[in-house]
């Protein structure tokens, strides 16, 4: 695998780099990672890779992450030898989204790891993830996550060779050795509540009583703290929403503002009916959450000692644990081997035969054989 | 624990939500699996649909892709080439899990449906999530019915409509062809006519004959006709032709009446015996004189033309059978005029009216409510199976399932109406609405709570009073398990009131408590009644109402009682203690009375000193009787119940009032029932106490004539081991009235108008023999006539008695004088301190004895060591006594070994049985000495020894002596200290005794005398299992002790 950071990304840059790539001719596909604060337009990228013929595809992301360091500004070009199969999914927010009408039949590739980079602001996530499931199910590794911008206004955010798109999703199947590895650390505070009312991912009551309300009569009750609509994020990044599964396991949900004034929306969607516990972390325990998912990744890992780190990490832990969050990448970061990844809006990954869950306040560690 | 069943509940909830989300089977199973597999953690999952007897449909995979693969791990085998599978189980029983490696595939059953499999990695479901899962699958199942009962309904519409559609074309057609039919005759009638009378007709035969009807011209062509050669055919009479003579004989009717005929159809036969529909066109043939002689005529074969008419009668029969039969009204109009042209039955029927009215009628004007003009389908609007209304011809509007076809027919267009009557559909729709309205109305305004629960205890329904009662929604209780929202306090009465509901067949009620949503405990009465469907528990419904004041109040009643309670137990407590603080001086001013009489001569002095004295005497039989009165109401009244004879105690009490009655100049008798047993277990004590209340009454209250005590027994309700024993006592003195029946045995109440100087007393007598007689489980009742006299009658119930009284008496009297030689006794007894007095009692007569401290223990032992007697305590950890003589009896080599019980506790009836049938013998504890031995001794050979073997004093046996009080310093108790020790030994009540045990511990811990301590010890021990005969030496030794420090 060939990899490659520039930290001032520009149009001559990019091209130089994936020409260099193409006339190699060892690769067969590039994944690009770039932060979606670059200068370049949806016209310059889309401008670059009309040049090529090597298959491109990836998305923009609140940071990126190469070796042992995350960068608010710049792009990571990862060349694989290869080959890929690109599905792309258009529409998702469409309630009758249905994968079925993206895939063809005569797919060509034996795979068994697949990239999943999603909208992280487009509504109707899990149906995809619920989709991917029931297609292809748990036999293969999925890893990727949310791009999208920290403004959180849906703008497009994921490209391919000809298009560069929102409301969508990539999915990248290949053949190659992978482990994954997934973790948050997050602990039950109080619950469990029951969702009333929700509409993907806007929650509007919880208990019967309108969510926000309970959500800051609760907060206040175990912390202290007086939440308001103005500055929500700022104490809700501490305290998101866990919905249960069975054997105890939490999938993190993130409440990034309050809608109407009354009701919560988050990252990824909350089922109308489910249970939900109101999660509390700490440093350490997010810390040693890093610690268990790269455990988990290398463990399933069975390939050989020639292998990358791809580090998937939600944007809001570095939000949450400020200046620590140097420790999370330090903690999975081998200096003999190569690292990168992005910081995401919501993570995607299985455990095994165990999920496949479109995660939040999560750290996802795969392992690849380069 | 408890969080993981909420959680799993909170999945199955979530699960159960995504069941039935459609009719379509693939968009509901992919809705349903997709929430199973991930709030269950599965990796997959398989819905199969039987078949029949374990042969199954693959129906739906999640994921889709990996069908086959998990078809193979759930072990299905294909049957045959089908796409129809087989479990490698046959028995498979439901749910089954199996392990393979770290997977577990996991199947259940959809009821009626078929199964559903799914496939877990790390760790398998638990009987709880099986469980939970159980009702789900049941909707599950109900949903995939229900959507494949869809599919089939849909098919059969659709299958409908084109079979109508088709037998409309099958109409059609065959109208079509009879209308070819219909011009190909009229044209050939034109040519038959044209050529009727040329002979040599190619097609037709040509025939003649003469007026006796015999054939004497024909066309050569009636061989190819008829098979018959023309030869064969001339000179033979037209019947030899006919197939149905009949047939013949209308021809000529019609010929004679007409002349002639045209197209007259006559059946004629062939030489092979087959029919030939024969068209005749035939007249009369005359001489000059119009006189007929013969007839002239041809004939066509219409064969196949009467072939395809009678098809097409059939097939215009067959659809209008199947028109008629079909259970929806159709109708068919024509599109253009909008006249009914056809209906079946079911149509009038509906209608209400015939098939004649409504043929040619306007549909518009007749059943439709569109008006004219304005019909739908005209403007091409689709009606499939829409809920229309129809108008009856009584003007009844029918509610109808409609469906229309349009089709065409020679050009014209038709419309086929097929009418589905939903009357009964509606009226039940309506009929469930009201229904729902109203329980829901009737349910919401109740002010109490009104849930229901799933037999696995979730709640499924909470009335809106829940907001009112416990100040939650409702909807934060609905898919709960009622468990889990009643406080940890009330967990394990919430089970058993949850199992009892829905065990028991009637509304149960109980009162249960949880807490309001503000913390404050609320108290509601919950009544519990099961809801059936198709004789099936459904759930529960339960209705709760706050009683929490109701409760409160209750609450404060108990208390004001308790405190009453408490305040009068203080007060006999009181009463008990002061008693012989009272005492004591007391016994100083009769002493010192009766010593200052010796010292009088003056004769008025002596007189004041005879009433100090008589009243010294009053005031302390007064205080005895409260003392006993006071004892009894605090429970401190002990009885202690041994074997005595009765003749004896009863000669003793006549000896002790035959004198005072002398004095009165009164008779006094006893009377005793012969059969009555001389050996009884009483409280000779208490019961003489009786005796001598009653007694002594009616000798103060008789002025003449007699008092007659009998003793008896009630002869009905003897039992081996038990009489109910009777005291009467009887007098001719002066009565009491009987309104005062009850009264006189009240405390402190005399027979009103009773002359107290007279007949002095303290009012307690009776009250203390009332109480006395229950302690011992009897009763006592007077009849009584004023100025007649009197008579109280005793029972004391279940009294124990022994038959041989005299070899018991001399067993009991000889007990010290016996030996059992080389005889084994096993003691199974869980108390030390009773093993170690047993031990003791048994140690002068040469037994071997072996201790086991349990039922279990004892079996050990019995394995090995057979025993000539066993003593069995009946309470003991492990294995208790009743066990343990079961197992007993079981080995033959111990069957016939005696087995002696012994209890502490009162036996019940039940037990009492269970005794007599597997024990020799039951003692009680205390057992005595005496007893004991006594006991054994019916069981084991003995010999009579000489007298000088006594029993071994504690004290005096070095081996036994377990604590050692010389060393104790005296100086740690004062003289009040030793007034209370003398107070408690001399009361021997056993409370005191133990108060006063934990007095000297305390005091021992203080000054660290552990041989002190282990006394307190000991006769703690000894008095908490009433040990008399220890406690007796414990406390001399003690007495002995404190004697020696003063």
């Amino acid at each position: 695998m060939y990899l490659k950071f520039i930290e001032r990304p520009s149009k001559d840059a990019l091209l130089q780099t994936l020409k260099k790539v193409e006339e190699t001719t060892l690769y067969k596909s590039v994944l690009i990672l770039a932060t979606a604060n670059l200068e370049m337009t949806s016209d310059d990228f889309l401008n670059v890779f009309n040049s090529l013929h090597i298959k491109v595809f990836g998305g923009l992301f609140p940071q990126v992450v190469f070796e042992d360091r995350s960068f608010e500004t710049g792009l990571i070009v990862a060349a694989f030898e290869q080959d890929v199969e690109l599905i792309k999914l258009e529409n998702i927010s469409d309630p009758n989204f249905s994968i079925e009408t993206f895939i063809d039949s005569n797919q060509s590739i034996d795979f068994n790891t697949m990239f999943v980079f999603i909208d992280g602001l487009a509504k109707g996530i899990s149906n995809v993830i619920d989709e991917l499931f029931n297609e292809f199910g748990l036999d293969v590794n999925y890893i990727g996550g949310g791009s999208g911008n920290m403004s959180m206004q849906q703008a497009p955010c994921l490209f391919t060779n000809d298009s560069f798109f929102d409301d969508g999703a990539i999915l990248v199947l290949m053949s190659i050795q992978s482990g994954i590895g997934v973790s948050h650390g997050w602990k039950d505070l109080t619950g469990p509540f029951k969702i009333t009312d929700s509409f993907q991912n806007v929650i509007k009551a919880i208990n019967g009583e309108p969510a926000f309300e309970l959500y800051k009569r609760v907060i206040a009750q175990y912390t202290d703290l007086e939440i308001t609509e103005e500055a929500f994020y700022d104490i809700a990044k501490s305290y998101p929403f866990g919905i249960t599964m069975l054997d105890d396991h939490r999938i993190v949900r993130d409440p990034i503002k309050v809608v109407d004034g009354k009701y919560l929306e988050c990252v990824g969607n909350v089922p109308n009916g489910s249970f939900v516990y109101i999660l509390s972390g700490n440093r350490d325990d997010l810390l040693s959450a890093a610690k268990e998912a790269l455990k988990k990744g290398e463990m399933n890992y069975k390939g050989s000692d020639k292998k990358s780190y791809i580090f998937i990490d939600c944007i809001s832990r570095t939000l949450y644990l400020k200046e620590s969050f140097l420790y999370e990448i330090t903690t999975v970061y081998h200096p003999e081997y190569q690292m990168f990844g992005a910081l995401t809006i919501g993570e995607i990954s299985n455990t095994g035969k165990e999920y496949l869950e479109y995660y939040n306040k999560t750290i996802v560690v795969g392992v690849i054989e380069s | 624990m408890k969080d993981d069943l909420t959680q799993c509940m909170q999945n199955c909830y979530e699960v159960a939500l995504s069941i039935g989300t459609s009719l379509d089977l693939d968009k509901m199973l992919k809705n349903a699996l997709l929430k199973y597999t991930k709030k269950l953690n599965c990796f997959a999952g398989l819905v199969l649909e039987a078949v029949d007897n374990n042969r199954y449909n693959v129906i739906f995979s999640i994921p889709k892709r990996n069908m086959t693969s998990l078809i193979e791990m759930a072990g299905l085998t294909r049957v045959h080439d089908d796409d129809v599978y087989s479990l490698s189980d046959n028995d498979m029983q439901f749910p089954h899990l199996v392990t393979i490696d770290k997977d577990y595939v996991q199947y259940m059953k959809l009821d009626d449906f078929g199964l559903l499999i799914l496939f877990k990695y790390g760790s398998p479901f638990n009987q709880f999530i099986f469980d939970s899962l159980a009702p789900l699958n049941a909707k599950l199942a109900h949903a995939c019915i229900a959507a494949r009962t869809n599919e089939a309904l849909k098919k059969a519409n659709e299958a409908l409509i084109k079979k109508t559609i088709h037998l409309n074309e099958s109409q059609n057609q065959l109208l079509d062809m009879m209308d070819v039919n219909e011009k190909t005759r009229e044209a050939l009638i034109k040519s038959e006519r044209k050529y009727r009378s040329i002979f040599e007709n190619i097609q037709d035969i040509f025939y003649r004959t003469d007026k006796d009807g015999i054939i004497t011209e024909i066309s050569p062509s009636i061989y190819r006709y008829s098979g018959f050669p023309r030869d064969e055919v001339l000179g033979q009479p037209v019947d030899f032709f006919y197939k149905n003579k009949k047939d013949r004989i209308k021809l000529d009717q019609a010929l004679r009446a007409e002349g002639e005929v045209t197209d007259f159809e006559v059946r004629l036969r062939h030489k092979d015996g087959k029919v030939i529909y024969t068209s005749v066109n035939a007249h009369l043939l005359f001489d000059l004189h119009r006189r007929p002689i013969g007839i002239e005529g041809s004939l066509r074969d219409v064969t196949n033309r009467k072939l395809v008419e009678m098809k097409l009668t059939q097939s215009k029969e067959q659809f209008q059978t199947i028109v008629n039969s079909l259970p929806q009204g159709i109708i068919t109009i024509d599109a253009e005029t909008k006249k009914i042209v056809n209906c079946n039955p079911k149509a009038y029927e509906m209608l209400k009216t015939t098939n004649e009215r409504m043929l040619g009628s306007h549909c518009y004007n007749f059943f439709c409510p569109t008006p004219k003009n304005c019909c739908p389908i005209d403007r091409n609007i689709e009606v499939v199976n829409d809920e229309k209304f129809i108008t009856a011809a009584d003007g009844e509007k029918i509610p109808v399932m409609k469906t229309v076809v349009t089709f065409h027919d020679n050009n014209k267009k038709y419309y086929l109406e097929s009418l589905i009557d939903i009357r009964d559909k509606v009226k039940a729709d309506e009929a469930l609405k009201t229904s729902e309205s109203k329980y829901r109305s009737l349910v919401e305004n109740i002010r109490d709570l009104i849930f229901t629960i799933s037999p696995d205890g979730t709640i499924t329904y909470v009335s809106d009073s829940m907001e009112e009662i416990l100040g939650y929604s409702p909807d934060y209780f609905l898919g709960r398990k009622l468990l889990d929202i009643v406080p940890e306090t009330e967990q394990r009465r919430a089970q058993v009131l949850l199992k009892k509901g829905f065990s028991g067949n009637k509304v149960t009620q109980y009162q249960v408590s949880t807490r309001h949503k503000t913390g404050e405990l609320v108290w509601l009465e919950v009544s519990f009644s099961r809801i059936w469907n198709n004789e099936q528990i459904e759930g529960a419904l339960a209705i709760a109402r706050d009683i929490t004041e109701r409760k409160r109040f209750e609450n404060e009643l108990v208390k004001a009682k308790e405190s009453a309670e408490e305040a009068n137990e203080s007060k006999s407590r009181f009463l008990a203690n002061i008693s012989h603080e009272i005492r004591t001086p007391m016994n100083s001013i009769i002493g010192f009375g009766d010593l200052l009489g010796d010292l009088l001569s003056d004769k008025t002095q002596l007189e004041y000193l005879g009433a100090v004295k008589s009243s010294s005497h009053a005031l302390l039989a007064l205080l005895n009787d409260i003392l006993d009165l006071s004892k009894i109401e605090a429970g401190k009244m002990e009885l202690k119940y041994k074997f005595i004879d009765i003749y004896e105690f009863i000669n003793d009490i006549n000896q002790q009032y035959i004198f005072a009655a002398q004095k009165k100049n009164v008779k006094f008798e006893v009377e005793i029932d012969p059969k009555l047993p001389h050996m009884l277990s009483i409280d000779e004590v208490r019961v003489r106490q009786i005796l001598i209340n009653l007694i002594g009454n009616a000798i103060k209250f008789t002025h003449k004539g007699k008092v007659v005590v009998s003793i008896g027994f009630d002869k009905n309700n003897k039992t081996g081991k038990c009489i109910d024993l009777v005291f009467k006592v009887s007098d001719t003195g002066i009565g009491v009235p009987e309104d005062q029946f009850e009264k006189i045995f009240q405390s402190f109440v005399q027979k009103s108008g009773q002359d107290n100087r007279k007949y002095g007393g303290t009012g307690l007598g009776l009250a203390i023999t009332k109480r006395l007689t229950e302690m011992m489980n009897g009763d006592i009742s007077i009849e009584s006539k004023l100025n007649v006299g009197s008579s109280f009658t005793v029972h004391l119930k279940k009294i124990e008695y022994q038959e041989h009284a005299a070899s018991h008496k001399i067993l009991v009297d000889n007990y010290t004088d016996v030996e059992f030689l080389g005889q084994s006794i096993l003691i199974v007894e869980d108390n030390n301190m009773n093993q170690r007095l047993m031990n003791k009692y048994f140690q002068d007569y040469n037994l071997n004895i072996r201790q086991a401290m349990n039922g279990v223990k004892a079996m050990k032992i019995l394995k090995t060591f057979t025993p000539s007697l066993i003593l069995m305590d009946l309470q003991m950890p492990e294995m208790d006594g009743y066990e343990t003589i079961q197992e007993i009896k079981k080995i033959g080599r111990l069957e016939d070994i005696p087995v002696i019980a012994f209890s502490a506790t009162m036996v019940s009836d039940s037990n009492r049985e269970f005794i007599d049938k597997y024990f020799n013998e039951f003692l009680r504890k205390p057992v005595i000495k005496k007893d004991l031995i006594h006991a054994i001794s019916k069981y084991l050979n003995h010999i009579k020894v000489d007298e000088n073997n006594t029993r071994v004093d504690l004290t005096q046996n070095e081996s036994n002596v377990i604590f050692d009080l010389s060393e104790t310093k005296n100086e740690f108790f004062d003289a009040q200290f030793i007034e209370y020790w003398n107070d408690i030994k001399e009361t021997m009540v056993i409370q005191e005794i133990i108060d006063f045990t934990n007095k000297v511990e305390t005091i021992s811990k203080v000054q660290n005398d552990i041989e002190l301590q282990k006394w307190s010890e000991m006769t703690r021990n000894a008095a908490n299992n009433y040990l008399v005969e220890d406690l007796e030496e414990l406390i001399t030794i003690f007495d002995d002790f404190i004697g020696e420090t003063n």
